[in-house]
């Protein structure tokens, strides 16, 4: 039988529009998802777990818009990164640890999703306990990407970007700890948000970094984003973290020129490695910026050469202190079933924290952390937000950096910064290099999502289309 | 700055201390992986930050305090907290015993 596609656009703007005026309905879109998913999935391997309740949940939505109900995400399907906790499904982490885990509770994030109208479609792929910059890290197989099969899709939210990019799902929520979020995005041509640290509860996502920890999601395009982001925001007394600003309508918001904005180039970001094809596609997006009337300016981070290693004391600090829960006792396998990384992880975390060692590594990493947000607000002094390239580098290759973990480390030189920072960034494809995608990013002052979600939807509309294939 | 090199018996402690089991080769290969990582975060020691405050949490909040109550919304039922485990006794976890008896 001849496969029909109903929707040939994963815009919630589209998809929304066409189930508010009845022309599709959430069975229809759900079950395109799933064949898609389906048809696609074996290449790819975005999913660990597809929802078979999915088209009930469908049904029950289309039931309740004939109601008369009007949830923001009603009937929309979205997948999940296997770190989101979702009652009476299954949730690995991407782990053999948890690998029949079924929690007996949702996530906030979860349970807003769906009091919006959301229909989970499955939980999606990722480096196990989302430690890593590719997705091979993942216990239960690497996913590919979808514009070069060969090549990674970026990690750790590796499945959620994949699912996107290839059409699996419309939306897929993921996780950004130093930029596992952002940098898939970029690898796979789709728009991903790390929003502020503390605008999204934690609160049943399988902690990482508990002081890095963001709950974003890709889309893909702004607005999908910017919307998606209006019904996860809260503040959660389940997360004492979340907080102090009150979450607005960020879709609503959208649209305001941006003649007379002011931007800064992170001038120790545009150096040797940084690809010179990547460097050349930034600075025609700089200038299409520069068309919209935004002022670009050099700001300097003084700091942020140390972004890395500062990173790599900390968050394994709170990764070997998160992972001590995982004892077999109440839940899961036994830590036999932790793989290489989480190993090398936990490690580095009990070294650097134990005694003899904690002044020398924690407590000067938690020095340079002041510092580095220091001179993020320095640079907030002069500019509106701060725009960088989201990877030096075009996506790298399956295999190339899996056996060397610094170098795989080095892949988060220009997203880690801003978890250590706590601000809010969004990742937007640019003119891709080397014939693979590559992104573009958006930071804004902390609580600030609506700036640079305004700045990227503007650079979005003024871009145009991206011309890539995929290979799928 | 000279490499920081951690011998064998350091990576076994630190196993040891995280309640990890290794094997031979991994040991050998953690002993080369985790030096160069080590040697690369003691870049930081390049920095001065004798005056600096530690940053121990990004967004300004300190001391986020909550009533002494349970929430039965978050409470989960007895069940609902043993259903992941097939060893469970009498409503309970069922563990090794971590005691010998040497009578």
């Amino acid at each position: 039988m001849q496969y029909y596609k109903i929707m040939n656009s994963n815009s919630l703007k589209v998809i929304l529009e066409k189930l508010e005026k009845r022309e599709i309905t959430s069975v229809e879109i759900t079950k395109q998802y799933l064949d898609e998913i389906k048809k696609k999935d074996s290449q790819i391997n975005a999913f660990i777990t597809v929802n078979d309740k999915a088209l009930n949940e469908a049904k029950l939505a289309d039931d309740k818009r004939q109601r008369g109900d009007k949830g923001v995400l009603l009937g929309v399907p979205i997948a999940l990164k296997d770190v989101y906790s979702t009652r009476g499904l299954k949730t690995t982490a991407g782990s053999r640890v948890l690998e029949n885990y079924i929690p007996p509770y949702d996530a906030t994030a979860v349970k807003k999703l769906k009091q919006a109208g959301a229909v989970i479609l499955g939980k999606t792929n990722l480096d196990a306990w989302a430690h890593g910059s590719s997705g091979e890290n993942s216990d239960f197989g690497v996913t590919h990407n979808p514009y070069d099969l060969k090549s990674t899709p970026g990690g750790s939210s590796s499945g959620s970007a994949a699912a996107v990019a290839s059409g699996m799902a419309p939306v897929a929520a993921g996780t950004d700890t130093g930029g596992s979020i952002r940098l898939p995005a970029s690898f796979c041509n789709v728009v991903g948000l790390k929003p502020t640290y503390g605008r999204v509860s934690r609160y049943g996502i399988i902690a990482m970094g508990s002081s890095f920890d963001s709950i974003g999601h890709i889309t893909q395009d702004v607005f999908s984003s910017a919307l998606v982001l209006s019904v996860t925001g809260e503040i959660d007394p389940n997360d004492g973290t979340t907080g102090k600003v009150a979450v607005t309508q960020y879709h609503k918001l959208l649209g305001k020129p941006i003649n007379g904005v002011k931007l800064g180039i992170i001038k120790e970001f545009m150096k040797e490695g940084l690809d010179s094809e990547i460097k050349k596609n930034f600075g025609k997006a700089c200038k299409t910026l520069e068309d919209l009337g935004c002022e670009i300016v050099e700001i300097s981070l003084p700091h942020v050469d140390y972004a890395t290693s500062t990173y790599y004391i900390l968050v394994p600090a709170e990764v070997s202190s998160n992972l001590g829960r995982m004892d077999g006792v109440r839940f899961g396998n036994s830590r036999d079933h932790f793989s290489a990384e989480a190993k090398r992880r936990v490690m580095i975390g009990t070294y650097t924290l134990s005694s003899g060692y904690y002044d020398a590594y924690y407590n000067k990493a938690l020095k340079v952390r002041r510092l580095i947000i220091n001179d993020f607000n320095n640079a907030f002094k002069s500019v509106d937000a701060i725009i960088a390239p989201t990877s030096p580098t075009p996506p790298f290759k399956l295999g190339e950096k899996l056996n060397e973990p610094l170098s795989m480390y080095l892949s988060d030189i220009y997203v880690c910064p801003m978890n250590l920072a706590g601000v809010p960034a969004l990742s937007v494809p640019m003119e891709p290099a080397h014939n693979l995608p590559c992104g573009i990013q958006f930071v804004g002052r902390q609580f600030d999502e609506n700036t640079i979600f305004n700045i990227a939807h503007a650079y979005e509309q003024a871009r145009g289309d991206i011309n890539l294939k995929l290979k799928i | 700055m000279a490499t920081k090199q951690l011998t064998l018996e350091e990576v076994i402690h630190l196993a040891r201390l995280a309640h990890l089991t290794l094997t031979d080769k991994e040991i050998e290969t953690y002993q080369t992986q985790l030096s160069s990582i080590i040697d690369y975060i003691g870049k930081l020691n390049e920095l001065n930050t004798d005056n600096v405050d530690p940053a121990n949490q990004v967004t300004g909040l300190s001391n986020i305090l909550r009533d002494d109550e349970i929430n039965p919304e978050r409470a989960l039922s007895q069940d609902e907290v043993l259903s992941n485990k097939n060893d469970t006794k009498q409503g309970k976890f069922e563990v090794d015993a971590i005691l010998q008896n040497n009578e």
